[in-house]
């Protein structure tokens, strides 16, 4: 399962309706990222649940990182006690409950941050690079890279209805949050620039990177917005 | 490295980083536990990796 994230299987099995699940949230970001400029001029009101599952999918970038699920993966294997404790069934099998935790995961951070209020940033010159945990944790928002220039700023808005704004041209940042994103990755980084992927696997081979990786740490958090669980069903 | 099937790298963001090369449309890649860097042809019809 942990090295067919898109197409999960499990006992080589597919799991058609987890297939489906990611292959709707690729669809709808896809989408979402297609039109994000002519979105300036459409209230969300008018297409929320399109919104809702924009803002899932945009989440989900955070959560889908194949080494994300080998930790907790290994994790869980290694720690039976606390398997017992999350698992609701004790014959289900570990890929299957990561899975399950992870679109509950997923849900559970959507429903916290609607309705939400997502900032477009654009830079002009410099290029972001991409890494397999393309979010940036600042202090209350994080922020998603989703193009080579683009990046989106997610927080829960202070308003009543979601909404989104565009931000100013900025390019400073660039090179800092390329920077954190070489340090956080952990299974692969591309650019369209060879030379701006050379500096950041420099600094992948680093101590700096080194000592980066003694911060993974695995958190057990409890659902606060989910009242049931999901179940996949084979 | 084949990503034909498994797309690790997520489909709906992965076109804003593809470049036209010599060798045709696509993106440097660099695979951390491989050591591997190299430059991934991408289909663009499935959205596809290969190498």
């Amino acid at each position: 399962m942990r090295n067919n994230l898109y197409v999960p299987k499990i006992n080589e099995t597919r799991l058609i309706s987890v297939e489906k699940w990611f292959s709707s949230q690729e669809t709808q970001l896809s989408k979402f990222l297609n039109k994000l400029d002519l979105l300036k001029y459409e209230p969300i009101s008018y297409d929320l649940k399109n919104f809702s599952l924009s803002v899932q999918a945009l989440i989900g970038l955070e959560y889908r990182s194949r080494f994300l699920i080998y930790k907790i993966h290994e994790f869980l294997k290694n720690n039976p006690t606390i398997l017992k404790q999350i698992s609701y069934d004790i014959n289900l099998s570990i890929d299957k409950l990561v899975l399950e935790k992870l679109i509950k995961k997923i849900t559970d951070e959507t429903h916290r941050i609607m309705p939400a209020q997502l900032i477009v940033n654009k830079t002009v010159s410099n290029e972001f690079i991409l890494c397999d945990r393309p979010v940036i944790d600042l202090d209350d928002s994080k922020c998603y890279i989703v193009g080579r220039r683009k990046l989106i700023n997610i927080q829960k808005s202070d308003e009543r209805n979601s909404n989104i704004r565009f931000g100013s041209e900025d390019a400073k940042f660039v090179d800092i949050f390329n920077h954190q994103l070489a340090l956080q990755a952990r299974d692969w980084i591309l650019s369209s620039n060879e030379l701006l992927l050379n500096r950041y696997i420099e600094l992948i081979n680093s101590n700096e990177y080194k000592e980066s990786l003694k911060k993974d740490r695995i958190e057990i958090v409890r659902a606060k917005h989910l009242t049931t669980e999901y179940e996949i069903i084979d | 490295m084949d990503y034909k099937r498994n797309h690790f790298i997520p489909t709906a963001l992965i076109k804003y980083w593809i470049i036209e090369d010599v060798n045709g449309s696509g993106i440097y890649v660099y695979d951390i536990a491989k050591k591997i860097n190299s430059f991934v042809i991408v289909t663009q019809k499935e959205n596809s990796l290969s190498q």
